[in-house]
């Protein structure tokens, strides 16, 4: 099968056409780095089966940054290319177009965006464009699809350039000003209103407060709708449709033993209780669907929204100068806020940051201090009972660690924090359909790892527990979790299961009858001591063995001291 | 009054780092400063020697600045604007 490389600068919407080009389930977005690791796809083209390949954006063929590197290679590999140009920066897109030329493969060039050129005055003769490039030149509008079908069939006619060959940058920049000159005219215009608004979320005196009322409004809209959807869908369908008929159903097929404690727990049909039960069919359902779930729809469908109308880059810009004094740059917002949904994907992010010690320092601080959804889900949902208040000192406390943590960090560890140099890519109204589709993707791949986890989760308490296994491990954990953290011991099944999954482990804490204030240091030490599996996994490998040595010992040493200093400040000595 | 040729003014206006720049001041970029990589990755990012440049924000205690180079907005540390140098407009 023959493949096509899908190649372009970063933000000219190199993946919307390859979604386009395969219907596949991909995700796009405004964000420069997202796309690190490659997708690929297949196409039928005139009959003919071709793979399709979503190189990583970059801005040329002499990299800098290991996704480029990663371009490069798939650049030689490719037996086609299909260069995504974008029309309203033609001049800085044409230096990577002739570089591809340069190498002689067989080349089509998309001319996305064309739809925008018009408005912004932007004038482009695209058949003068092919006769100088000498390779064909389709025009396309990737968000609305047309020129899809011409650039497919052109894949076909798709031939080394005739026109071009190798040269030196110097001579390559002369090039790029002769065709600019010969294709294209720039009608002057002034600036939009939408335009002059733009600029002001970037300022800081304007933009800082837009961006905390941002912020505020997400986590308010996740909260509200995320608890809406819980109390007016998840739980009546539990209580009322499915409890009733799970427990009838399983005391019909198997009404007593072993079996039967398994996939109820304590359940009975005069006391239905999804949260303590610990039955594999009743909390093992109820934690992932019925209290994850809505929170995990509510925060991607957010999350897309941010991500698609191009807030990211900007917001990198207003937090730079403090991600600055924590060792990193203000790209490293994107993998935080990716991590408070999922810390796995927030880990893969951390490769849009160019060394080693700022990945380091992101990935621990991620690590320790940013909660995932699941983890948030069940920390509203047991917190939020006693009031807002508890929920808001294991923020804030988190928040203070993030930052102590990120000076020390900064300083201890060896290496290089270059500073940032991105591009802000203009506003964008999100796509209806691209932002549901994602927000699904997301959630779907939540359920298709959670589900499994805490249901093995629950088999391990339940074994735990029947074993005896449990009350040698409390006795020998006492005196840690009583004496020193003042919890009662049964928090060690917890802090067990909390390796496997962090939102089942938190609602182990609900049978122990704990006060809020021992929940607190409960919920804030389940963040901090270690990552769930999935993400120890992924650190690992992003990190190496050394590294996460290192970060471990962190994790273990950072939750000590705040479950102490959190124990004497909320309880006393 | 004596009209100077255009290379005159080029000259009367001396070069100064990009940093030097307030928001909303038009500007000519003269050199990108250190580092061949650097360079390179400025130029295809669309800052190159010649083009006209404004200054759209400035982020405060040493913080990014945002330049607009012909429609294209970038982001860019203060130690590299630094080494960037411009002649105002």
């Amino acid at each position: 099968m023959k493949q096509i490389a899908l190649m372009g600068c970063p933000n000219v919407g190199k993946s919307v056409v390859f979604s386009r080009l395969t219907g596949v389930n991909v995700i796009s977005s405004n964000y420069p780095g997202t796309t690190v690791d490659f997708i690929k796809g297949s196409t039928v083209i005139g009959g003919e089966k071709f793979e399709l390949i979503d190189v990583p954006g970059t801005y040329s063929l002499e990299p800098v940054s290991k996704a480029e590197m990663v371009a490069q290679t798939m650049l030689h590999e490719g037996d086609i290319v299909i260069n995504v140009v974008d029309a309203t920066h033609l001049e800085r897109n044409l230096y990577l177009t002739l570089e591809i030329l340069e190498t002689k493969k067989p080349t089509v060039i998309a001319l996305n965006m064309w739809d925008e050129t018009r408005h912004l005055g932007i004038d482009i003769n695209a058949a003068n464009l092919e006769a100088l490039l000498g390779v064909p030149v389709v025009t396309t509008c990737a968000i609305c699809g047309t020129g899809i079908k011409e650039l497919a069939s052109a894949v076909s006619e798709a031939v080394p350039s005739r026109t071009i060959t190798p040269m030196s940058e110097e001579e390559r920049w002369l090039k790029v000003g002769e065709i600019i000159r010969d294709v294209q005219v720039v009608h002057h215009r002034h600036h939009t209103l939408w335009e002059r608004f733009a600029d002001t979320t970037m300022r800081p005196t304007t933009g800082i407060p837009l961006a905390i009322l941002a912020i505020l409004l997400m986590f308010l809209f996740i909260i509200r709708i995320g608890n809406a959807i819980i109390g007016y869908l998840m739980d009546p369908l539990f209580y009322t449709c499915y409890g009733p008929w799970i427990v009838r159903a399983v005391n019909t097929f198997v009404p007593t033993g072993l079996l039967h404690d398994l996939l109820l727990g304590t359940s009975t049909i005069e006391s239905l209780d999804f949260e303590q039960s610990l039955g594999i069919l009743t909390t093992g359902l109820y934690v992932p669907f019925g209290m994850v779930l809505p929170f995990i729809i509510t925060f991607y469908f957010m999350l897309s929204l941010f991500e698609d109308s191009g807030y990211l880059p900007r917001l990198a810009v207003l937090v730079d100068t403090g991600l600055h004094k924590l060792g990193m740059h203000g790209s490293a917002i994107v993998p935080t806020i990716l991590g408070c949904g999922c810390n796995v994907p927030g880990a893969l992010a951390t490769r849009i940051l160019e060394t080693e010690k700022q990945r380091f320092i992101a990935m621990t601080l991620m690590a320790i201090t940013v909660p995932c959804m699941a983890q948030s889900a069940m920390i509203f949902a047991i917190l939020g009972r006693y009031g807002m208040k508890w929920i808001l000192i294991v923020y804030a406390t988190l928040l203070v660690v993030y930052i102590i943590l990120g000076l020390v960090l900064k300083r201890i560890v060896r290496g290089e924090s270059p500073e940032l140099l991105l591009e802000v890519p203009p506003y964008r109204r999100p796509d209806a359909r691209t932002v549901l589709k994602k927000t699904w993707s997301r959630a779907y791949g939540f359920l298709a790892e959670a589900v499994p986890f805490v249901i093995l989760g629950i088999l391990i308490v339940n074994l735990l527990f029947l074993s005896g296994m449990i009350r040698i491990l409390s006795r020998v954990f006492a005196p840690l979790l009583t004496t020193v953290l003042g919890l009662p011991e049964g928090a060690i099944a917890a802090l067990i299961l909390g390796v496997l999954r962090k939102d089942i482990a938190i609602g182990m804490l609900l049978p122990l009858g704990m006060t809020p204030q021992q929940l607190t240091v409960s919920c804030l030490i389940l963040t901090m001591y270690f990552p769930c599996i999935a993400t120890f996994v992924v650190l690992f490998r992003e990190l190496g063995s050394r590294a996460m040595l290192k970060a471990t010992g962190l994790m273990i040493l950072v939750s000590l001291t705040v479950g102490i200093l959190m124990r004497v400040l909320l309880m006393g000595i | 009054m004596v009209e100077k040729r255009v290379g005159d003014m080029d000259r009367d206006r001396e070069a100064v780092p990009l940093t030097a720049l307030l928001p909303g001041e038009w500007a000519k970029v003269v050199a990108l400063g250190a580092g061949g990589g650097r360079q390179r990755h400025l130029r295809t990012m669309g800052l190159r020697e010649g083009k006209i440049v404004k200054i759209v924000a400035t982020q405060p205690a040493s913080g990014p600045l945002v330049l607009e180079v012909e429609g294209t907005q970038i982001a860019i540390g203060r130690g590299m604007a630094r080494q960037i140098l411009i002649q105002k407009l």
